[in-house]
C-alpha cells in the first residue's frame, strides 16, 4: 500500500528529499498499519541491514546491465497460463518481458547499456554491451536451443563477469561524485530442481566488493510443491544479496505477474527503494484519511 | 617551478621546451631554460626564462616575444630581490613582468584616441576595475592592429547549480573578448566565454546569444548591456531550476517508494512504475526548458501490450494546468489527472496493442 506523507512541513521534507540525491536514501513515514507491498508475499526475504558502509549519490548514471538467461530445457515447458486458457514457456514470456525492459530502459536513458549471458551448465558470453536494444532483441530471437541441465556453476558465471566487465575505481568523494556507470547482473533462472551451486565465491566476493556493482534476480519456477526445490533455489538466490541492496524476485503460473515483476526490475539501484520499501499502489486522494 | 595562475582569465601557464643551457653533460637534471606560455588579452605570450645552472641564486633572464617591451630591470622588485629559498620566486617575477606588460600595452592605446577613450571610459564609467580588463595590441611595422579587449564580467554565478564532474570544472566566469581590427574600425567583433559550469547550468554552449556589435557603439554601452544580458539569465536559470527541483521533489515525496529513475542532475525528468486495480505501467513525466511556462509532458507506457512493435504508450501534454502552482499543488493536480486517466488508458492499451 502506498504511504503518503501530506503533512505540513512539506518545504522542509521535499528539499530534504531533493538533497537526498547526494545523501542517504531517507525513508519517508509510513503510515500505521500501511505495509510495503511485498511484505505480505512470503517469498520475499526480510532485509535487516542495508549497505552502510559506503553512501552512494543517488544519481541516474548510466547503466551497463549484464542480462544472464538460463538456457536449460525447462525454460521451454509450458507452464506459465491465464485466466482465459492461453499458455505459455518462460522462454517465451521472460523474452517478451526482456523486450518491453530493453525498450523502456532506453527511454529512461539512452546511455543504457546491455550484454546478454547465457547460462547452461557454465555461463557463457553472448553479446558485449552496446546500447542498440535491437541487437539484442535480435539475439533473444535467434537464440540458440535450450538444452537438459541440473544444476548450475554460479562460480563461472561470477568468474567470467569478473574477468570481462571492468567496475569503475572509487575516485575522490563517492558520497557526492556519481561513478561513469554502474555495472548491474540480471540474472534470470528457470530451473525448479536444479540448484545453484557456489563453491568458490572468490570472484563474486571481488565483484561484490565494489559499491557500483549490483545483482538482481527474476526467478521463474513451477508452482512450489514437495516435488520440486523451488524455495531452496530462491533461498539460495537471496543468499547472494549481501548488501541488501538486491532486488530478488520470482513468478509462476500467472503472466501478468512476471510481466510486472520485469518491470519493477527497471529501477535505478542508485535511486530505488529498498525492496522492502517499494510500494506501487496508486490510491484515489478521496480514499486517503488527512492526518 | 612555476605554479601560479596569471591574468584574467586565471589562467594556467605551459612550461614548454625546457633545455639545459650548460655546454658540459650533467647527470642531474639541469633544465635551466625554458618557455612560458601565458594567456593574456586572448593571446598566448610566450616568454623564455634563461636560469644558470651553476649559479642559481642568479636571478634569470628573460626573452620576450615582443621585442618592444623592455622593462627596466630595477622597477622589478622581486628580481631585484631574487631569493631562489623561495618556492614562488619565479612566480612572482613573472606576476611583475605581467604588470608591467599590461602596462605597456594600456599605454599603446594612447596614441589611438578612440581606443583610448573606450578603455578609460570602461575604466572610469562602469564598475569594472583595472584587474578585470587586459589590453592586446598587434604591432607590425606600418601599422597597429588587431586590438584585444578581454573584460571579465562581475557576473554573480554563486546560486548556479552544481555540475558534478570529477574533472573539476574550475570557478565560475565569463569573459567578453572584443576584437577591433583597427584602432577606428566599426567590424567591432564580440566573443563570450563561458566557464565549464556555467556553460552547463545554461544548457550548452548555443544557449546564450550575446547581441552584435552596433556599429558606432562603444564599449562603455555594450559591455553594461551584456553584463545585464547574463546576470538576467543566470536569475532566470537559478530561478526555473529551483522550480524544476521543487516539482520533482514533490514528486519523489508523493511517489518515493515507486519511482524508476529520475534526472538527479537537472531535474528535468522523472518516472515511475504504478499499479491500479492490479494493473501496472510506467508513467514518465518530462519537463521543458521552458517549464514551467510549459506544463510537464506526460507519457503513460503499457508493460504488457505492443503497438508497432514498441511498448504502446499515450503522451499527454494538455490537461488544466497553471505554471502559478507551487511544487507541491503540481504534483497533487496532476495526481489526480492520472487517476482520472488510468482506465482509459487500459482500456486503450487492450484495443491499440497486442498481448
Amino acid at each position: 500500500m502506498e504511504a503518503e506523507n501530506e503533512s505540513g512541513s512539506d518545504q522542509e521534507n521535499y528539499s530534504r528529499l531533493v538533497s537526498s540525491v547526494i545523501h542517504e536514501y531517507d525513508i519517508i513515514d509510513v503510515e500505521p498499519g500501511a505495509r510495503s507491498e511485498e511484505s505480505a508475499n512470503e517469498d520475499v526475504k526480510s532485509r535487516d541491514s542495508s549497505q552502510d558502509d559506503v553512501t552512494l549519490p543517488r544519481v541516474n548514471c548510466p547503466e551497463k546491465i549484464i542480462i544472464c538467461l538460463d538456457m536449460s530445457s525447462e525454460m521451454d515447458k509450458v507452464s506459465f497460463r491465464s485466466r482465459s486458457g492461453d499458455k505459455w514457456t518462460p522462454m517465451k514470456l521472460v523474452r517478451r518481458a526482456l523486450s518491453f525492459f530493453l525498450h523502456s530502459k532506453q527511454r529512461l536513458n539512452r546511455n543504457h547499456q546491455f550484454a546478454l549471458v547465457h547460462l547452461f551448465d557454465k555461463a557463457s558470453w553472448v553479446k558485449d554491451f552496446t546500447g542498440n536494444v535491437r541487437s539484442i532483441i535480435s539475439a533473444l530471437d535467434d537464440m540458440s536451443d535450450t538444452v537438459e541441465l541440473q544444476s548450475f556453476n554460479a562460480t563461472s558465471l561470477f568468474d567470467l563477469i569478473h574477468q570481462c566487465v571492468p567496475l569503475p575505481e572509487l575516485e575522490g568523494d563517492t558520497t557526492i561524485l556519481p561513478p561513469p556507470y554502474i555495472v548491474r547482473m540480471l540474472f534470470i533462472y528457470g530451473r525448479s530442481n536444479g540448484l545453484i551451486e557456489f563453491r568458490n565465491k572468490e570472484s563474486f566476493r571481488q565483484l561484490d566488493s565494489s559499491p557500483y556493482f549490483f545483482f538482481d534476480a527474476m526467478y521463474v519456477h513451477e508452482p512450489q510443491s514437495p516435488e520440486n526445490r523451488c524455495e531452496e533455489i530462491f533461498d539460495r538466490l537471496c543468499d547472494l544479496d549481501e548488501k541488501g541492496m538486491s532486488y530478488i524476485f520470482e513468478a509462476a503460473r500467472n503472466p501478468t505477474r512476471l510481466y510486472d515483476q520485469m518491470a519493477k526490475l527497471l529501477a535505478h539501484p542508485l535511486q530505488r527503494p529498498l525492496q522492502s520499501e517499494i510500494a506501487y499502489r496508486l490510491h484515489n486522494i478521496a480514499d486517503l484519511t488527512d492526518t | 617551478m612555476v605554479e601560479g595562475k596569471f591574468g584574467v582569465c586565471n589562467g594556467i601557464t605551459r612550461v614548454n621546451d625546457v633545455k639545459s643551457g650548460s655546454s658540459t653533460l650533467r647527470k642531474s637534471p639541469s633544465g635551466d631554460r625554458f618557455k612560458i606560455y601565458i594567456p593574456y588579452a586572448g593571446q598566448t605570450i610566450t616568454w623564455e626564462v634563461i636560469l644558470d645552472n651553476s649559479c642559481p641564486e642568479e636571478p634569470p633572464d628573460f626573452i620576450f616575444e615582443d621585442s618592444d617591451f623592455c622593462p627596466n630591470v630595477a622597477d622589478i622588485k622581486s628580481l631585484v630581490n631574487w631569493d631562489i629559498g623561495d618556492p614562488h620566486c619565479l612566480t612572482k617575477v613573472i606576476r611583475e613582468l605581467l604588470e608591467h606588460y599590461k602596462t605597456f600595452h594600456e599605454r599603446l592605446l594612447e596614441a589611438h584616441s578612440r581606443l583610448q577613450f573606450e578603455y578609460s571610459s570602461l575604466l572610469d564609467q562602469t564598475e569594472l576595475s583595472r584587474d578585470l580588463i587586459e589590453v592586446y595590441s598587434e604591432r607590425t611595422e606600418k601599422k597597429i592592429g588587431p586590438i584585444n579587449f578581454l573584460i571579465k564580467l562581475p557576473v554573480d554565478f554563486s546560486d548556479i547549480p552544481p555540475y558534478l564532474t570529477k574533472d573539476n570544472p574550475g570557478e565560475n566566469s565569463a569573459v567578453l573578448l572584443i576584437l577591433f581590427p583597427s584602432p577606428d574600425s566599426s567590424r567591432v567583433t564580440p566573443q563570450l566565454y563561458l566557464s565549464p559550469r556555467v556553460e552547463h547550468a545554461f544548457g550548452g554552449s548555443g544557449n546564450l546569444r550575446i547581441p552584435a556589435f552596433p556599429s558606432g557603439g562603444c564599449l562603455l554601452d555594450y559591455v553594461p548591456d551584456v553584463y545585464k544580458l547574463l546576470q538576467n539569465k543566470v536569475e532566470k536559470t537559478v530561478q526555473i531550476y529551483e522550480r524544476r527541483k521543487e516539482l520533482i521533489a514533490a514528486f519523489l515525496s508523493h511517489f518515493g517508494r515507486s519511482v524508476l529513475e529520475f534526472d538527479a542532475d537537472g531535474f528535468f525528468d522523472i518516472s515511475f512504475l504504478f499499479e491500479w486495480n492490479d494493473f501496472f505501467f510506467i508513467l514518465y513525466i518530462e519537463l521543458a526548458p521552458s517549464f514551467p511556462q510549459e506544463a510537464p509532458v506526460l507519457t503513460f507506457q503499457s508493460i504488457y501490450h505492443e503497438s508497432k512493435e514498441k511498448p504502446y504508450s499515450e503522451v499527454h501534454d494538455k490537461y488544466p494546468y497553471s505554471p502559478r502552482w507551487s511544487g507541491p499543488e503540481m504534483a497533487t493536480r496532476i495526481k489526480t489527472y492520472i487517476l482520472d486517466n488510468i482506465q482509459a488508458f487500459q482500456k486503450q492499451s487492450v484495443i491499440s496493442g497486442s498481448l
